[in-house]
């Protein structure tokens, strides 16, 4: 199976072991939403946003029912979580989890990346696939994601389909 | 009855110093708990430039993969571990291809 992964094009490094391939991004683009804010979410998702990496781990109904009818994918980005440290990294692995699991329940389309910003907090497919678990996702679902998803994520955002 | 093991092969950021095996093992008992920490039993096997082989027990294999992608600085140097293959031998773990 093959995998990928999604960063910010400030990482300098181009591969890792274990990755088909790396797809970078750039942060003002409009292609995959990074941040968090209700409004701001849905305004990217009405205006072309294909997937959304909500940097606080907070989803309501309202932007689940957006999701749902654009068909975004939502994101779980990684380093959010590995930045932090001691009760503030449990508390963002709890939100994650209840994330994730929400989204599921919801029949929405999950992808599990680094989103790193430095190389620091890249991750090999291993490591993800482990720290999916750990938030409660199959571990069949998160090669699926690794795999098929962050593909057509990466390959949309480099305008290839 | 044999306790079954699996050995990682982990690339660090950067060069390992010879203070590592105890800078890693203090960092290890952090994230994994002094509870678990006895299941998971890592054992650093050797080192070679900025990669080395831990051997962990089976059932402790994921805390372990997951500890060592919360380790980000190891005494005051700033670090990150990517685990790229796993295998019950270290044979096929340093097997090419």
């Amino acid at each position: 199976m093959k995998y990928y992964d999604i960063l910010f094009d400030c990482v300098q490094r181009e591969k890792l072991a274990g990755f088909e391939k790396i797809f970078k991004i750039s942060e003002n683009n409009n292609k995959i939403f990074f941040g968090s804010g209700d409004e701001a979410i849905i305004h990217a998702i009405r205006h072309g946003a294909l997937a959304v990496a909500i940097t606080n781990f907070y989803i309501n109904r309202k932007i689940i029912a957006e999701i749902k009818e654009y068909e975004a994918t939502l994101c779980i980005p990684f380093s959010i979580i590995l930045e932090k440290k001691g009760f503030e990294r449990t508390g963002l692995l709890y939100k994650a989890t209840v994330l994730a699991k929400f989204a599921l329940n919801n029949k929405i389309e999950l992808s599990i990346g680094s989103f790193a910003h430095s190389e620091q907090f890249l991750n090999s497919p291993l490591q993800l696939i482990e720290l999916s678990k750990i938030i409660k996702i199959r571990e069949e679902y998160a090669k699926y994601s690794l795999s098929e998803v962050n593909k057509r994520i990466g390959e949309y955002c480099e305008g290839k389909t | 009855m044999k306790v079954k093991h699996r050995y990682i092969l982990v690339e660090a950021s950067e060069e390992l110093d010879k203070n590592f095996k105890d800078n890693l093992r203090r960092e290890l008992i952090l994230c994994i708990g002094s509870i678990d920490y006895h299941l998971v039993n890592p054992r650093l096997i050797g080192i070679d430039g900025k990669e080395f082989i831990i051997k962990c027990s089976l059932e402790g294999f994921g805390k372990l993969v997951v500890a060592l992608s919360m380790i980000k600085n190891l005494n005051n140097r700033d670090i990150a571990f990517y685990t790229l293959k796993t295998s019950g031998t270290i044979k096929s773990l340093t097997s090419s291809g």
